[in-house]
């Protein structure tokens, strides 16, 4: 039941069983993605248009990429940045699969949608990503020097605060180059190919309004209780961005304890970015600095 | 092995996890619940209780939750140690294979997901 690895996703879903399963992750270390699984992942192929330029490869002798090229599937641009993704995990399990004939391309198309889509790593409807779009104009994150990195970040806290929260609540600001304060919050540090520090808070109704929505409970005054649930919040954002920067870039995230702090203040760079989002039960902040 | 006779130990800082998990096993009728805050407590109250099933956080004070495995297992070669936490990076998952996890469970945790673990525990 390791469902966050997209093995066990497929193996809990039915698609391929524990043997197969066991024979692929052995053979990881000795394969790596072709462009047609990558291109599949991607989004830029279908898995009928690779299963087309497989066919096409029986009859010239040419690479995949030259192949999809000149029957219009990809450009030449996307080829360069799919051979910079055959590093990752997913794919490399989903090629071995593959090769040795558990599932097909199709299969393979398939789960990973429904994969990516359950655990929050794509947008789940146009609609939604049009939303998301508008949140990276709003909050001015196109212009930041990180905005990779930033737009990720936000993208998934906005996901993780109407899936845990609710989506009834507005932006009511977005501050850089300033001190902000919070009358209570929570802090987490998270290290590793990326550091940065998180902050999540609010005046006294935004604190518990965000710990009495999270655990389902009604809490009416901060005590241990409800700061441990903010800090379950954001520890459970910051997991699930380690986790997606495990799956799509195979890098590695440490997240220290989290800690709780009355009156906090945080510095916030030009680098940086804070929000406050007005929820009916009162204002909350997210700072997010990195280093 | 009847359900009301096994004993579970919650490892998890957050009380709301403990709670939460501790309500779930409570409707399947395990009562019998140890809660442990960090993993040096883990280690101790493991070693004097001997659980019959651990729910194990990774991000903790103290200890992480993969050192706790680790020196349970060392204790107690046939411990079963579940592993639940938010972080199911690869470099954790490979982890807690290797220290020899029973299962990992990425949270929020579905109640689901618990009754199939204690459903495997009970087959042996």
């Amino acid at each position: 039941m390791y469902t966050q690895l997209f093995g066990h996703y497929l193996l809990n879903n039915g698609v391929i069983d524990a043997d197969e399963l066991h024979a692929a992750l052995t053979a990881m270390s000795r394969i790596k993605a072709k462009l047609g699984a990558a291109a599949i992942d991607a989004g830029y192929m279908t898995a009928e248009q690779v299963e087309e330029v497989h066919e096409a490869q029986h009859t010239v002798d040419k690479r995949f990429g030259d192949i999809a090229v000149e029957k219009g599937f990809l450009t030449e641009e996307q080829v360069r940045s799919l051979l910079s993704r055959q590093k990752n995990a997913n794919l490399v399990l989903g090629q071995a699969l593959i090769d040795f004939g558990f599932i097909t391309n199709k299969q393979f198309e398939d789960s990973l949608f429904d994969y990516k889509k359950k655990f929050s790593l794509i947008a789940g409807d146009t609609e939604e990503e049009r939303l998301e779009n508008e949140m990276i104009e709003v909050l001015g994150i196109n212009s930041m020097p990180d905005k990779d990195f930033y737009s990720e970040y936000a993208l998934l806290f906005i996901r993780n605060l109407i899936r845990f929260l609710g989506d009834d609540f507005s932006l009511s600001g977005v501050v850089r180059n300033t001190t902000i304060s919070m009358n209570y919050g929570c802090s987490q540090d998270v290290t590793g190919a990326v550091n940065f520090r998180v902050s999540l808070g609010g005046t006294e109704r935004g604190f518990l309004g965000i710990a009495a929505r999270y655990a389902g409970e009604d809490l009416n005054e901060v005590d241990g209780y409800t700061k441990a649930c903010v800090g379950e919040l954001l520890n459970l954002q910051n997991g699930l961005f380690a986790v997606n920067e495990s799956n799509i870039r195979g890098v590695e995230l440490v997240l220290s304890p989290q800690v709780s702090e009355d009156n906090l203040m945080m510095n916030i760079p030009e680098s940086g970015l804070a929000v406050t989002l007005s929820f009916p039960f009162g204002d909350i902040k997210i700072a997010v600095v990195k280093q | 092995m009847k359900i009301s006779d096994i004993t579970v130990m919650l490892c998890d800082d957050s009380p709301l996890v403990r709670k939460k998990l501790a309500e779930i096993l409570a409707r399947i009728g395990i009562t019998k619940i140890i809660h442990t805050e960090d993993g040096e407590q883990a280690i101790n109250e493991y070693k004097e209780k001997k659980p019959d099933l651990v729910f194990m956080d990774i991000v903790m004070p103290k200890k992480t939750g993969i050192e706790a495995l680790r020196e349970i297992r060392a204790f107690d070669s046939e411990a079963k140690v579940v592993m639940a936490s938010t972080v199911g990076t690869q470099g954790n998952l490979i982890a807690a294979i290797k220290e020899g996890a029973f299962e990992f469970l990425q949270k929020p945790v579905k109640e689901e997901d618990v009754l199939k673990i204690i459903n495997r525990m009970l087959k042996g």
